[in-house]
């Protein structure tokens, strides 16, 4: 009883949220303000935790938030820019022309083209970008947020630079090329269950049925390319040389299925704008790339952007219950080099060429600001609210006793239960960088004591970690944002965490039946 | 109420969020903690009213 209690209350801030979101239907910012209270009060009465440790969760909490929200509003500032003239509405036209089948458009946009954004860019990315593009094509809001949340959770490990492995690997000091095959395999059989959980959000096995050929072609291509890279240790351009692997499949695909059958040529101009042809609305896109490509591999552009960072030191902190914090610097934000940075150089270098152009309307620089401002405020507040919630958790030792808990309820199927402490780290903190730092660790302490192979449990914790993003809060109130959800994102997370926990589960039992048949258990 | 209407105001509040923890950090740093445990109280108002106020 007395183990049981710590790991109840533990649980009460998440279950407040799930609760508030999920069954009552609030809006992210009430329910993420509740659960904050939760667990300030539980943090403080129940887990040790004194002022000092909670004025300073405080602070961090709002280091990452700001790192967070610098993303969320460029990502906002680039759509409305685009969306201003009618470019999403063009490039959601051009893909119904590539094909006419929803499944297969819904696939390409929502799943591969997420997956490429997520390896070129981070938190949240893919999502604000594919969610108003998949609504331009006639998607409903909710699929259009659901499909890209699941679609590119499975690239997050090798994405972005790789950020999250490397975040695994300097928290265990495991070398990268004793995980890398593990986790490229778990991540490519992820692949394909996110691309099947994406059909399945829009139309159920009927849609499954009519795709499920390209479905597999994209998957395999996309999932040995991930593979290859990472195991020969190029895992940081794993995820991004994937990405551009499934856009190419995607074509082939297109080109093979189109074949007899035409493609529907009626599109109707939903917004009555200046005409644009493909290549202008896809430049934001192609600008983005090079922007990223720029600041990530020419090294005197990244070297001179990574001067200016904001940076706080904090002391070491420790709860009555001797859970210890050490002392260390919050969320590190590179003002010039950050993934919302490259956004905003998009947006600026998109709004001026556009503007050149003639795509714009009087007034439309007012316009653009003002739909950014609307739909930001209730998605930031929502979000400031959820982190700053996660760290009081973390920095209390909340997190680490759930996942004890549930670690020590079902021992003997620890595979499973390591990729479910990964989603749980990364739906709490919105991060699967996160994740891994806050359980990297644990997981590898729990794989010796259970006899699993350390390799197999830490590729088992970044997989679940990178399933679990999808179910972050944080990521959903992103793309509700954008599709003007705001204020309803209980049933996209409804969604999102019913697919999240099937993914999970299947790949965890079918991880723990691999190992038990091939006698890995000692 | 016009007063709880204005201060219940989204963007005033999330501004009010993100720099009331930079205000406890720096009164924190200075040695002022009694100063620093208002602007805590001072969010814990904020969340407070989140929850109640309808969006």
């Amino acid at each position: 009883m007395a183990d049981i209690l710590p790991w109840f209350l533990a649980a009460i801030p998440i279950a407040t949220v799930l609760f508030l979101m999920i069954k009552l239907r609030l809006g992210g910012s009430r329910a993420g303000a509740a659960g904050w209270i939760a667990a300030v009060a539980i943090a403080l009465f129940a887990f040790g935790a004194d002022i000092e440790m909670l004025l300073y969760a405080q602070t961090k909490g709002a280091l990452l938030t700001l790192y967070v929200l610098y993303i969320v509003w460029a990502a906002l500032i680039l759509y409305f820019i685009c969306a201003e003239t009618g470019a999403i509405d063009v490039i959601g036209q051009n893909i119904q022309r590539l094909t006419n089948e929803k499944e297969l458009q819904l696939l390409i946009v929502g799943f591969v083209f997420s997956s490429f954004l997520q390896g070129v860019a981070g938190f949240g990315v893919p999502i604000a970008v594919v969610a108003p593009l998949l609504v331009g094509m006639g998607f409903s809001p909710l699929v259009a947020v659901a499909a890209p949340a699941i679609g590119h959770s499975w690239s997050v490990t090798f994405g972005n630079m790789a950020t999250s492995f490397e975040a695994l690997l300097a928290v265990t000091g495991i070398d990268g090329s004793v995980i890398a095959s593990d986790a490229g395999l778990m991540l490519g059989v992820s692949c394909l269950l996110c691309g099947w959980a994406v059909l399945m959000v829009y139309g159920g096995w009927h849609s499954v049925r009519k795709c499920w050929g390209s479905l597999l072609i994209i998957s395999a291509v996309m999932a040995t390319t991930q593979y290859i890279f990472a195991t020969i240790g190029l895992w940081t351009i794993a995820g991004f040389s994937a990405g551009i692997a499934g856009l190419f499949a995607s074509i082939v695909v297109t080109r093979f299925k189109s074949n007899g059958s035409q493609p529907s040529a009626q599109i109707t101009d939903t917004n009555g704008t200046a005409k644009m042809s493909l290549g202008w609305a896809l430049a934001p896109y192609i600008i983005f790339i090079i922007v990223i490509a720029l600041t990530s591999f020419v090294a005197p552009i990244k070297e001179f952007l990574s001067q200016t960072s904001l940076s706080l030191p904090f002391p070491e902190l420790k709860t009555s219950l001797n859970w210890v914090i050490p002392a260390e610097t919050g969320k590190n934000i590179n003002l010039f080099n950050h993934p919302g940075a490259h956004l905003l150089y998009t947006a600026i270098i998109t709004f001026i060429l556009y503007g050149f152009t003639g795509f714009y309307k009087n007034g439309a620089l007012k316009t653009i600001l003002s739909k950014t401002v609307k739909s930001g405020v209730p998605t930031s507040l929502g979000m400031a609210s959820m982190v700053c919630m996660a760290v009081v958790m973390d920095h209390s030792g909340m997190t680490y006793r759930l996942a004890l808990g549930i670690s020590s309820l079902l021992d003997q199927a620890y595979p499973v239960v390591a990729v479910a402490i990964g989603s749980l780290g990364a739906f709490m903190t919105g991060s699967t960088t996160n994740s891994n730092v806050v359980f990297g660790i644990f997981q590898r302490h729990a794989a010796e004591i259970s006899g699993y192979s350390t390799a197999v449990i830490l590729a088992a914790q970044t997989t679940g970690a990178s399933l679990g993003s999808m179910l972050a809060p944080a990521k959903i109130l992103v793309g509700c944002s954008t599709v003007g959800l705001a204020g309803q994102e209980g049933d996209v997370l409804a969604a999102t965490l019913k697919w999240g926990i099937y993914l999970v589960l299947i790949l965890g039992f079918g991880l723990l039946g691999i190992l038990l048949i091939d006698g890995a258990l000692t | 109420m016009t007063i709880f209407k204005q201060l219940s105001n989204n963007s005033f509040l999330l501004i009010l969020s993100l720099i009331l923890p930079f205000l406890i950090y720096i009164s924190m740093d200075k040695g002022f903690s009694e100063i620093s445990i208002g602007f805590f109280s001072t969010q814990v108002l904020i969340m407070l009213l989140l929850v109640v106020k309808k969006s």
